[in-house]
């Protein structure tokens, strides 16, 4: 059907979040993540998959959430371009399809916060709210010169 | 040619893959002439020769693919320096066009790739076909300038046989006209190409080319358009009328790559008058009809020799890493390499290593199991042997010659020595030397920066040098060579040295140090100032050295492999640049340590020592800690507190160094030393201060390899605690 769209719906805390499947390479557990030390605070360290080094990051910082991290935490990891990013998630449920019309843009007291600009919607199925999520804008690097800044003073 | 383009990818591949070899020859060539023309003396016939026939080869490969402006170009240039083998000499202005037409042809085949790899063969339609204005400008100074008559046609041969040879000149040229001298024959040459050879078309052209040289084609199997139009096969045959006889044709043909037998037969009853006029011998394809039509030739059938004439093909020359390597000037040729893309080295590069890291997993989960099966262990052994066979065999195809960093430099150093007024000698050596690819390509811009200093700054005016009792000209030697797992570069010049005191003054002007401290500084340590941001010896900014990097960013980047910078210097008499640079940034030793859980790899190169330690007896300077070494209080410092982690209980200290300075590591663990493959830390996190990268332990976690260099910096600009 034209306009739907594919979303992998994952969980943090009580709440929903959903981000296009396109952008989903998979999703794993893994027990150790080595903290990188100079690193923006929102990147929680990097992790080993299948020999590649990779970074992750805690989606709940970066959104501005409050920390409750889940016990063992999945990392989502999401393709950049070429790049590979992992995102800490309690839990990723399923993929879900949405019409156009299930969609609306995000309300205005969330666009205010400044953690508002990674919204690009919110599904409501049925009393059921899903954060739809921009995977552009939440990698997006403008802390990078930032780090640099902050490891010298 | 306005239409359709009959070249591919390929053809342009071996165009691309031997015109850099060719031009650093045909340059190196001139550069050895200019300095015989300067010393005046006549040129060494054999470098004439090598001149010549890298100029040749370049016209041949620019006109198989159809570049007539690069083919013109490279014509006009053979024929001066075919005068030149013949006696004619060089004014200077005809050199210096020689140089710029060489140039020119560099920029050409830069573009070419460029093209190239933007939009394919298709694409290389516009520049194949496009005006090169510059080129024509260049032949037409060059025809003017020179002997040739005219760029289009080669001269009869019998208007070059009054030319005497002068003495000790030229042996080729005067065997030639011996030889030429002699009645001519027809002659069939049979040339079959290897069989995996690539581009047979393109050889064809070669080796018709080469005989056009030497004689008149009457026919040839196949025929140009069918070489040009990509129909050849193994076998060329070509019924030539000719001087020359039929060793020195095979000698010739044998130096064309993928040529792996020539058979020349005197063949009298194919004296045919069916050669075109003389004046078309030199015209280019998508002229047409140089080669009209073709008879079977009557050694259908024959036996084929291959292997005659020693055309046997060039090892690829190993670890010469992909096409366009280690190739000798001249010779040309693709033979037995291939070009692949450094990404997929890389990633091959980072599987092999996985596999290692795979194998130590699967010996500790064996071990762990405790089955007791030998058959299993042994098949791991043998994982383990093959995989670091493996990785052995990768890490080779990332080695280069440092011969294609340091063919630039000649060219640079004559350009930077005539801006600068000065005469120099540079003599290069241990060329040969191998290097990891990634680290030479960032020890380019040091080297160069090196150079320039030393032609700038460090080398007198020629008349400073005699005033003083030194030869005119200056002596710069760039030498490379081997140390277990390092590669030593040096440069070493013999002006005047680092004027100590000027340094002195400078880096109290710059604030880095005060008048007093200045004065107790040892002369060593007050050389090291020309490391320090900042500072610049200089105070004249000459067009070349004076662009505001100074040595800081040189030593900087040569750090940043894991190499060091040091210099050395004794007054009037020069200084010496001493690069020490690793092998390979693939794979580094290592020492591993702890910091409570955490593992951080430290590379060896710049750990000087451990000891244990207990924090809390040591010594104090301005109530800072400092570890004893050997007499000298160096600076103790914990690991976590650089790395911001929680604190530990420490036990040891590593002794650092890098920049020239030294500090005490504290950590609370030390795990040994050990090889890590070398990884990045994804291409989203790119470069993080103070982390030179990560690697994968045996246990499959991610262990952080630390920027010593950076982290020396960080402490250093830390707050006192």
């Amino acid at each position: 059907m034209p306009g739907e769209r594919a979303l992998v719906v994952f969980q943090l805390g009580e709440e929903e979040y959903a981000i296009d499947v396109n952008r989903v390479r998979e999703v794993v557990r893994v027990d150790r993540i080595t903290r990188v030390p100079g690193a923006p605070a929102y990147v929680r360290g990097v992790i080993n998959l299948r020999g590649r080094v990779v970074p992750v990051i805690d989606l709940r910082q970066r959104l501005g959430l409050n920390p409750a991290p889940a016990e063992r935490p999945r990392i989502m990891v999401v393709e950049d371009g070429t790049a590979l990013v992992g995102m800490l998630v309690d839990r990723a449920s399923e993929v879900l399809r949405l019409q156009p019309g299930q969609m609306q843009p995000p309300d205005e007291i969330l666009q205010e916060d400044d953690n508002g600009r990674f919204v690009e919607a919110v599904a409501n199925l049925e009393g059921r709210l899903v954060v739809v999520l921009r995977p552009g804008d939440l990698l997006a690097r403008e802390d990078r010169q930032a780090v640099a800044d902050i490891i010298v003073s | 040619m306005s239409d359709t383009f009959p070249f591919t990818e390929d053809d342009f591949a071996v165009l691309l893959a031997e015109g850099e070899e060719l031009v650093a020859a045909l340059e190196a060539a001139l550069l050895a002439m200019e300095t015989s023309f300067r010393q005046g003396q006549v040129p060494d016939p054999e470098v004439v020769a090598a001149a010549f026939r890298a100029a040749h080869t370049l016209k041949g490969s620019s006109a198989a693919v159809g570049l007539r402006a690069l083919s013109a170009l490279t014509h006009a240039m053979e024929s001066v320096l075919d005068g030149v083998r013949h006696g004619d000499g060089l004014t200077g202005g005809e050199l210096e066009l020689l140089f710029r037409a060489l140039d020119h042809i560099r920029g050409q085949l830069v573009r070419l790739s460029e093209v190239l790899g933007e939009g394919g063969p298709e694409a290389l339609v516009r520049v194949g076909g496009e005006e090169d204005p510059r080129a024509g400008e260049l032949v037409h100074l060059l025809t003017g300038a020179g002997s040739a008559p005219g760029e289009g046609d080669r001269l009869p041969v019998s208007a070059q046989r009054d030319h005497v040879p002068p003495e000790g000149g030229d042996h080729l040229a005067a065997e030639g006209d011996r030889l030429r001298g002699t009645s001519e024959r027809v002659l069939q040459v049979e040339v079959r190409f290897h069989e995996q050879c690539p581009m047979p078309a393109v050889r064809a052209y070669q080796v018709v080319m080469a005989l056009e040289d030497v004689g008149e084609i009457l026919e040839s199997d196949p025929s140009l358009e069918e070489i040009e139009g990509e129909q050849v096969d193994r076998v060329l045959r070509v019924i030539l009328e000719t001087a020359l006889p039929a060793d020195q044709i095979r000698a010739r043909l044998a130096r064309i790559s993928d040529v792996v037998g020539v058979m020349v037969d005197a063949r009298e009853e194919a004296a045919v008058g069916r050669g075109g006029p003389p004046g078309e011998a030199g015209r280019l394809p998508g002229g047409g009809g140089l080669l009209g039509g073709y008879g079977r030739p009557a050694s259908e059938g024959r036996g084929r020799v291959p292997g005659e004439g020693g055309g046997v093909p060039r090892e690829g020359g190993a670890g010469s890493g992909g096409a366009g390597l280690g190739i000798p000037p001249g010779a040309g040729g693709l033979s037995r390499s291939v070009r692949v893309d450094v990404r997929i080295l890389d990633e091959l590069m980072n599987l092999a290593g996985e596999l290692v890291i795979q194998r130590t997993r699967l010996g500790r989960l064996l071990s762990d199991a405790q089955l007791q099966d030998d058959d299993l262990e042994r098949a791991v052994e043998d994982i383990g042997r093959v995989a670091a066979q493996l990785q052995e065999q990768v890490m080779k195809t990332r080695m280069v010659p440092l011969e294609n960093l340091f063919r630039r430099f000649p060219r640079m150093v004559r350009d930077l020595a005539a801006a600068a007024g000065k005469e120099v000698n540079l003599v290069v050596r241990g060329e040969r030397t191998e290097l990891d690819r990634a680290v030479m390509e960032e020890i380019g811009d040091p080297l160069v920066h090196i150079l320039r200093n030393a032609v700038d700054h460090g080398l007198e005016s020629p008349a400073e040098r005699e005033a003083v009792g030194k030869p005119r000209a200056g002596t710069i030697v760039l030498e490379a060579q081997h140390e277990e797992n390092y590669v030593l570069i040096s440069v070493r010049d013999d002006g005047r040295g680092i004027d100590v005191e000027r340094v002195r003054g400078k880096a109290i002007a710059a604030g880095l140090v005060s008048a007093d401290e200045a004065r107790e500084l040892a002369d060593p340590d007050v050389i090291n100032f020309i490391f320090a941001p900042g500072f610049s010896t200089s105070d004249r900014v000459t067009e070349v050295s004076g662009r505001g990097v100074g040595l800081d960013v040189v030593r900087r980047n040569v750090q940043r492999v894991g190499g060091t910078l040091e210099v050395d210097s004794r007054p009037g008499q020069g200084a010496e640049f001493r690069m020490r640079l690793p092998l390979t940034l693939a794979i580094i030793r290592c020492l591993l340590c702890q910091w409570g859980d955490e593992i951080y790899a430290l590379p060896l190169g710049h750990v000087d020592e451990v000891a244990e330690v207990d924090p809390e007896g040591l010594p104090t300077v301005y109530q800072k800690k400092v570890l004893l070494v050997r007499g000298n209080a160096v600076p103790f410092v914990p690991l976590g507190d650089v790395l911001g982690s929680e604190p530990a209980a420490i036990e040891f200290a590593v002794v650092v160094r890098a920049a020239g300075r030294q500090a005490a590591l504290g950590v609370t663990g030390l795990l040994g030393d050990q090889e890590v493959v070398v990884k990045d830390l994804g291409a989203w996190l790119g470069n993080v201060r103070g982390m030179a990268g990560a690697t994968i332990l045996g246990d499959g976690r991610v262990a952080l390899i630390l920027d010593v260099a950076a982290v020396l910096r960080r402490r250093t600009r830390a707050p006192a605690a």
